[in-house]
């Protein structure tokens, strides 16, 4: 199988735009590893996403764009709860980090499949399904998304009782 | 995103990332992975597409409940179209 590599694509890319340093990717050869406790069909899931989107209020003006990528290191936590409950509708993709020929975001399902995950719950698939599902802002650094953004997601995880989490990045 | 899944992981939770940057995703070494060949914004199925978007997520499921060990990175069969053209564009002066 063939598929696109990124990670080359990338540092030819900025480098082409002026940048002279190599964007660093995290890298481990090895990891940790928890088994399911019990049956998916018995657990609460959660899902996390790195998607720039906000929602639509009922009355008032239109949400203010997610501000993209955070490039520098800031002490400040970015964890934002989005409730698992959420009509797709109400869900608005805002930043054009992704708005090439082959992706324009329209369907929330594609990216975020709240929708999904409700028929599957429905259908007893799943558990249960978090009252929060959960959205990070994507970050340069991983001494942020270690030292900040991941202490606060597993926090919101063990609030909401949650056994497993489904992460999916733009 | 794989390093939120780690830390999860490392703390008692156990995760399932999708993916459609293999090598960026394989470097990080997340918990479990499940690769999808898509252009990125589609990690989770094609758009308005439901029976592939339920596809993904019950792979993606049941790679959840298999799992036996860390890393594992599962490759769906799935293209994005015939020719796969696509990949070309990624990053293209154009895009």
């Amino acid at each position: 199988m063939s598929y696109v590599n990124y990670i080359e694509k990338t540092h030819q890319y900025y480098f082409r735009i002026g940048h002279g340093s190599a964007y660093r990717y995290a890298h481990n050869e090895d990891g940790p590893f928890t088994a399911l406790k019990k049956p998916v069909a018995e657990s609460r899931l959660t899902m996390i996403s790195s998607a720039g989107f906000e929602i639509i209020p009922s009355d008032g003006p239109e949400p203010t764009p997610f501000k993209g990528i955070n490039i520098g290191e800031k002490d400040q936590v970015e964890v934002f709860p989005i409730a698992s409950g959420t009509p797709k509708e109400k869900l608005k993709y805002m930043t054009g980090a992704h708005n090439r020929a082959e992706s324009d975001m329209a369907d929330i399902d594609a990216f975020f499949p709240i929708t999904r995950l409700r028929e599957l719950h429905a259908e007893g698939v799943i558990g249960g399904l978090a009252g929060n599902y959960l959205r990070i802002r994507p970050s340069y650094s991983t001494t942020k998304t270690l030292k900040l953004d991941a202490p606060e997601v597993l926090r919101r995880c063990r609030e909401e009782q949650v056994d497993v989490a489904l992460l999916v990045p733009v | 995103m794989s390093l939120a899944a780690r830390y999860l992981e490392a703390n008692g939770i156990p995760t399932v990332l999708l993916c459609s940057a293999r090598d960026i995703t394989a470097s990080a070494f997340p918990p479990r992975a499940l690769f999808v060949n898509y252009p990125l914004g589609n990690t989770a199925g094609k758009p308005f597409d439901v029976e592939n978007q339920r596809e993904i997520l019950m792979a993606a499921l049941r790679l959840l409940a298999d799992a036996r060990e860390p890393g594992r990175i599962v490759d769906t069969p799935h293209r994005w179209s015939d020719d796969e053209s696509w990949m070309e564009r990624v990053y293209d002066e154009n895009h």
